[in-house]
């Protein structure tokens, strides 16, 4: 089958699929995200068990924190463009948000769903900067330019050209945010904030268990910021797909 | 280096600084609470400015030398490295190293700090070089028949040290945000151990002020890496 008869989802897995610690990744996500609910009932099974069963507490939080964050950013980096510039997200990103973000539920209460709420403010800027400069790429092509000339109406251009080829791109950008989001539901465990679990989150786990929970939580964090980082790198690549249609 | 690309990137970050330190008087910050957080401060800039910049800087120079034909292992310890940026941040290599070490110093902290900048450096530095139009400079200059430790030293070192520098913004956040638990945990006296004790206990007013001078701090490291980049590559204006 030649490239221009595959759709163009197809062609973007084939090209994520180029990258096998992308694949790896996603296969780690998957793992992390199927094996708790399977494990046996049994606490005395030590801390990768402990490590394990936290798993839920952890990336559910994040992935919520990671998608409101998406839609947010999405939002932020397409508004800057009509408001020019963006220099405020950028300037952002250079701040410790994650950390003030792991703050807010104690400063503020609101235990995970406040958690959640200000991780997805915290990670927001990263996805606005990509975003943006997607959605800057997507209008400023000859394509589009000619098409606009021609006299083809703002609202075909964006639905038919700009947001079908600006769609693979965005979502790279989105999933930019869940690393971070991560990184912030762990530092919101380890200063005790947040989440309220049976067995905590990983974070809870890095100071206030034994050391074996220790070790396993950090090798359970490294483990998932790595994949959701292949991951991401995995997307970006597939991202390249349709960009003339 | 640059003064005025240094103060540039400060002065874009103020009103972000004058918003935290509201938030702090609010939040029932008062004097001795921003006298201690500014001394912890001094004390989280000196360690981890000075692992930032070596561990960076490291990271840059072992890849720079890897992508212009250095040996097999540090090619592969360059490529490790790089595939590393991102997934060990700063608190969780501190926790590991505490609980192995019973506990932790200064010296603990500093290599917490200094593993994922030595990363994030090797994986811009092999990305600049990678990177169709600034790659292309130095694979020019190869082809011409620049000798390759005159290429190396002229035209790859500053690129890939300029790349790290600009872009070391988010790098920065990252390491700030887990100065809290990295110094929490490694009992370095700093703004960030006043942070996370704070936070603990509830004292909403001295987290808030140890905060602020967490995010200072990550705006004086950045605008001194935005003069750095504009020092070794004059053409970038941004």
């Amino acid at each position: 089958m030649s490239v221009s008869e595959r759709s163009p989802l197809t062609t973007a897995f084939l090209r994520f699929a180029t990258r096998p610690s992308a694949l790896a990744g996603l296969l780690a996500l998957i793992v992390l995200t199927v094996l708790p609910p399977l494990l046996p009932d049994d606490p005395a099974a030590g801390g990768l068990w402990l490590a394990l069963a936290a798993t839920p507490a952890t990336l559910g939080p994040a992935a919520a924190a990671a998608l409101a964050a998406g839609i947010v950013g999405t939002l932020w980096g397409t508004l800057s463009i009509l408001t020019g510039g963006i220099e405020s997200a950028r300037r952002l990103t250079v701040l410790p948000l994650p950390m003030a973000a792991a703050m807010a539920p104690l400063l503020f209460g609101g235990g995970t769903a406040m958690l959640v709420a200000a991780t997805a403010l915290a990670c927001a800027p990263a996805v606005a900067v990509p975003a943006h400069a997607t959605l800057r790429l997507m209008a400023r092509r000859d394509l589009v330019i000619a098409l606009r000339g021609a006299g083809v109406r703002e609202d075909r251009l964006v639905s038919r050209h700009i947001l079908p080829n600006a769609a693979g791109p965005l979502f790279a950008a989105v999933w930019g945010a869940f690393a971070p989001a991560l990184f912030t539901v762990v530092l919101s465990g380890v200063i005790g904030s947040g989440t309220t679990y049976l067995f905590g989150t990983w974070g809870a786990l890095l100071t206030r268990h034994s050391a074996e929970s220790a070790v396993a939580a950090a090798v359970l964090v490294g483990a998932g910021l790595a994949a959701a980082t292949a991951v991401g790198k995995g997307l970006a690549v597939a991202a390249r797909v349709g960009e003339e249609r | 280096m640059s003064v005025s690309h240094a103060v540039q990137r400060a002065l874009a970050s103020v009103p972000y600084l004058a918003a935290a330190a509201v938030v702090a008087v609010v939040a029932g910050a008062g004097l001795g609470d921003a006298a201690r957080a500014l001394l912890g401060g001094v004390v989280t800039l000196g360690v981890l400015a000075s692992a930032l910049v070596v561990g960076a800087a490291l990271g840059t120079l072992a890849a720079t030398r890897a992508a212009l034909g250095g040996g097999a292992a540090l090619r592969a310890a360059a490529r490790s490295a790089a595939a590393l940026n991102g997934a060990v941040p700063a608190l969780l290599l501190a926790a590991v190293l505490a609980v192995l070490a019973a506990g932790g110093d200064a010296a603990t902290a500093w290599i917490a700090y200094a593993v994922p900048a030595f990363a994030y450096g090797a994986a811009t530095a092999l990305g600049a070089l990678d990177a169709g139009a600034d790659g292309a400079i130095v694979v020019a200059a190869l082809g011409r028949g620049v000798p390759p430790g005159e290429v190396f030293r002229r035209h790859a070192l500053p690129l890939t040290l300029a790349r790290a520098a600009d872009g070391a913004g988010p790098t920065i956040g990252l390491l700030t945000a887990g100065a809290g638990i990295v110094e929490h945990l490694c009992n370095v006296p700093g703004a960030g151990r006043m942070c996370a004790t704070a936070a603990l206990i509830g004292d909403s007013g001295a987290a808030t002020a140890a905060l602020t001078v967490l995010c200072l701090i990550a705006v004086a490291l950045d605008a001194a890496a935005g003069a750095t980049a504009a020092h070794w590559l004059p053409r970038r204006t941004a």
